[in-house]
């Protein structure tokens, strides 16, 4: 239906993650889940789709002995963002 | 057999509730293969059995495909429903980071304690026994607080770091910095022009502060403060002291008492 919108990005959880990742420099995976409400195991599905896509960057470390993964948005994925709500802009108000 | 190869396969692919419909039609599917197989006497049931087999495998594939799709995607939005999804998630994001006050009152309390103090030891004579030495020993109690305050709400709130957070922290430690180099070592090269410098270099801070988490008090006690500063100019420098005080009144507790203020009107 909407055909300029990308697919990647038109997805409830994977545009929240992006416009979280858009505000910050970089996020772990405990603020996106408490941010976006979302269950652990799908925040991961979608983060590994926008990695795919190279819009985002994952970074795994180690935070006082426990696993601490930095998810932060690529200029790729910028891009991909704003494209995305000008495209948005343009089905909402296609006169302009 | 197959069939539960195939679903312990996806298993961290799929909802709960997926896989026990999943599951669901598995043990069917066995329970049917089970009473076709009690009566596999003849040439017919046992093709039966094939077929009946061949059919789970691929509604369960299509099933499973349809799934894994939904999963991903979860629901179409409207372009209508993305905007909001996107305004509303950074809105979410944004209140997560909201600053409520508390350093900019304990500050401002700061400020006005050490000059009030000041002059009420040189009123009361014990100038010489509380010595400025004695009474700035609270600005690097009070950097100290702030350093464990900051670090403390960042690991409580799992908070990442922001372009606006950078630059307000940047700023605000080379201030602090700042202030305090050149009111220990270079207090006689400036003479009478300490205060003012000191109060015109803390409104720059709290101006660009104020602009930056668009908070319109705290940019308006910014430039009220930058007046104070550029007026003690030209005051005698035995009023400093109370440019001083007044200056972390309307710069930092009033502003700071109106964002703690507009944090808990958002909080309820």
């Amino acid at each position: 239906m909407f055909n300029d919108l990308d697919p990647i990005l038109h997805s409830q959880l994977r545009l929240s993650i992006v416009s979280i990742l858009m505000t910050v420099d970089e996020a772990n995976f405990t603020f996106i889940q408490e941010t976006t409400k979302a269950a652990a195991g799908n925040i991961s599905i979608q983060i590994k789709k926008l990695q795919e896509a190279e819009y985002v960057k994952v970074k795994k470390t180690f935070k006082n002995n426990y696993p601490n993964t930095t998810i932060a948005i690529t200029s790729k994925g910028i891009k991909a963002f704003e494209d995305y709500v000008n495209n948005l802009k343009k089905y909402i108000n296609p006169k302009k | 057999m197959l069939f539960l190869n195939l679903l312990q396969h996806n298993n961290n692919v799929l909802e709960k509730s997926i896989k026990t419909k999943i599951y669901a039609q598995v043990t069917a599917g066995r329970l049917i293969i089970f009473f076709s197989q009690l009566l596999t006497l003849t040439h017919f049931y046992t093709n039966m059995v094939n077929i009946i087999n061949l059919f789970i495998l691929v509604s369960i594939f299509i099933f499973k495909h349809k799934t894994m799709d939904n999963t991903m995607d979860n629901t179409t939005l409207t372009p209508e429903e993305s905007l909001l999804l996107i305004t509303k998630t950074i809105e979410e994001t944004k209140q997560r980071f909201k600053e409520n006050g508390h350093i900019f009152i304990l500050w401002g309390s700061i400020t006005f304690s050490v000059f009030f103090l000041q002059y009420f030891f040189v009123l009361t004579g014990l100038y010489k026994l509380f010595d400025i030495i004695w009474t700035t020993i609270l600005f690097p109690l009070g950097a100290i607080y702030t350093f464990i305050y900051v670090r403390k709400n960042v690991k409580k709130k799992n908070l990442p770091t922001t372009i606006i957070g950078r630059i307000v922290g940047t700023m605000g430690w080379t201030m602090f910095f700042n202030i305090l180099i050149l009111s220990y070592f270079f207090r006689q090269q400036l003479g009478d022009a300490l205060a003012p410098i000191f109060l015109v270099i803390l409104a720059l801070f709290i101006i660009v502060t104020g602009a930056s988490i668009k908070f319109k008090p705290l940019f308006i006690g910014g430039i009220l403060l930058n007046i104070i500063g550029l007026g003690s100019f030209f005051i005698s420098r035995d009023y400093h002291g109370l440019s001083m005080m007044l200056g972390g009144l309307v710069g930092l507790i009033i502003p700071g008492i109106l964002l703690n203020r507009a944090d808990r009107k958002e909080h309820v």
